[in-house]
């Protein structure tokens, strides 16, 4: 690898950040199911790909240490658990994870649209500005940049909506559909899916 | 950081020649809008400053992104309207115009130059192109062109980027044409017989092995999104440090110090997967 300056900066940032994802993984082990469950879908992020499983294969693991730990003083003369019972345990736990896996890994690439808030101002002048026109930006405003060449319904095509759907919601632009928009022009981007809070 | 190159192209010295040095014009386009073309633009604008290289960028597309991300180094083509067109039949090609410019500039200096083809720029520009002949031009002048051709793992992206790589190789055979497997919506893998999987190890897979590919890795959920919307660069943000990464994205030390180490780790890792394509190291002269 070249001894570039940013490759140490890259290698330092990646080291604080896994170092920094691991003691939240701790911490969530440390948290009660029902609190873990409740966590927003950025603390859920911060774990990580994955994360959510780590976070339950520690918690397991906890439990079994804090299990045997607490029967070992006793010294039960009675035989331990028959084998079917242990690996009725290892396939539920295994069950478990698998289920837990399945819903981080669709949970994670939701996570990103799931920190918006999910409301927004009742005047768009409040409105966050969108990055671009795709099909998953929402409760937006877009900004006309360049030389103009962009008319609604080519906007509409880039959003993946209805032109009828984005033409009610900029009633100001006063543009046919094919009207190429001036540079400067704010699109509102609208699904109707956000909430409005006064 | 290792190559992650899953496929390579037949042609071994073609790719030689590639690394030999910088990679002079870099187009990033395909026919279908929403596969990560301006992401990918904006990591080899990027990846080619941290190897210390200013590249021009030109956009033919009407995104403010890159003009945010990169003030002043931005030249806009925008498509003939059907306006311009029955006024002046050969809007169509004039409309390029300003792109042939910042073309030539780079023949003359040889300072590389990204081009960002939106979704519905992909079939003008291949006419363009085909109509200009510009491929003798960029032939006789000596520079390398690389097209990177982006999809996800999704039949109409697949379908787009096959129909892009076949395009490109007509209007402009001398560039170097590399599928880009943009692995944000899950890996290219599917349900055996399934529609995706038969485009996939029919059609594009087989591009995959002719052409070369690469991954581009993902950035983990919502680690990049608070940037983005701070209208932030890949290099801002390994090269700064937590207090700075907190005013950006209202974020928590902690937090800060994972996203940004997520951001991190792309770098890295797009750094393996595109830099060999971008330029030459010293190490491998070296070796």
């Amino acid at each position: 690898m070249p001894d570039r300056p940013i490759d140490r900066l890259i290698a330092d940032a990646i080291r604080v950040g896994e170092k920094e994802r691991a003691a939240y993984i701790d911490r969530a082990a440390l948290m009660p199911m029902g609190k873990l469950a409740g966590l927003s879908a950025s603390s859920v992020a911060l774990l990580g790909p994955g994360g959510l499983v780590k976070v339950v294969a520690k918690k397991a693991a906890k439990r079994r240490t804090h299990s045997t730990d607490h029967q070992a003083p006793t010294a039960s003369p009675e035989p331990s658990k028959p084998r079917s019972h242990r690996l009725r345990m290892t396939f539920l736990g295994a069950a478990v994870a698998l289920a837990v896996g399945l819903i981080a890994e669709r949970a994670v690439p939701m996570a990103a649209r799931m920190l918006d808030s999910g409301t927004r101002p009742a005047s768009t002048a409040h409105w966050p500005a969108c990055p671009r026109l795709d099909a998953r930006v929402d409760g937006c405003v877009y900004g006309v940049g360049g030389n103009g060449g962009l008319t609604l319904e080519g906007a509409a095509r880039m959003l993946a909506m209805p032109p009828e759907q984005l033409a009610a919601s900029n009633t100001h632009l006063d543009a046919s559909f094919a009207t190429t928009l001036p540079s400067g022009s704010k699109i509102v981007v609208w699904r109707g899916k956000l909430e409005i809070k006064d | 950081m290792k190559n992650s190159v899953p496929f390579t192209p037949d042609d071994t010295s073609s790719r030689d020649d590639l690394l030999s040095s910088v990679t002079h014009l870099i187009v990033v386009g395909s026919s279908k809008g929403g596969v990560g073309k301006s992401f990918i633009a904006t990591t080899c604008i990027d990846l080619l400053e941290i190897e210390g290289y200013e590249a021009r960028v030109v956009q033919i597309d009407e995104q403010n992104r890159l003009p945010t991300l990169f003030p002043n180094r931005v030249q806009t083509v925008s498509l003939a309207s059907l306006d311009d067109v029955r006024s002046d039949p050969a809007a169509s090609i004039t409309a390029f115009d300003g792109l042939y410019a910042e073309i030539e500039k780079t023949m003359i200096d040889k300072q590389p130059l990204v081009v960002d083809v939106g979704g519905l720029a992909q079939i003008p520009i291949e006419e363009y192109l085909g109509i200009a002949d510009v491929d003798e031009d960029l032939a006789a002048s000596g520079i390398r062109v690389l097209w990177l051709i982006p999809t996800t793992a999704e039949p109409e992206s697949m379908r787009a980027a096959v129909r892009t790589a076949e395009a490109v190789g007509r209007v402009l055979p001398s560039a170097r044409r590399t599928i880009v497997l943009n692995l944000r919506d899950g890996p290219f893998r599917f349900y055996p017989g399934s529609p995706a999987d038969v485009l996939w190890r029919q059609q594009l897979e087989p591009f995959c092995r002719r052409l070369g590919a690469v991954e581009l890795p993902v950035i983990a959920a919502g680690s990049w999104a608070p940037f983005e919307m701070a209208g932030k660069r890949f290099i801002d943000v390994v090269a700064a440090d937590i207090d700075d990464i907190q005013s950006w994205t209202g974020r928590s030390r902690p937090a800060s110090k994972v996203i940004r180490g997520d951001v991190a780790a792309f770098v890295a890792a797009a750094d393996a997967a595109l830099g060999p394509l971008l330029y030459k190291r010293e190490e491998t002269s070296n070796a």
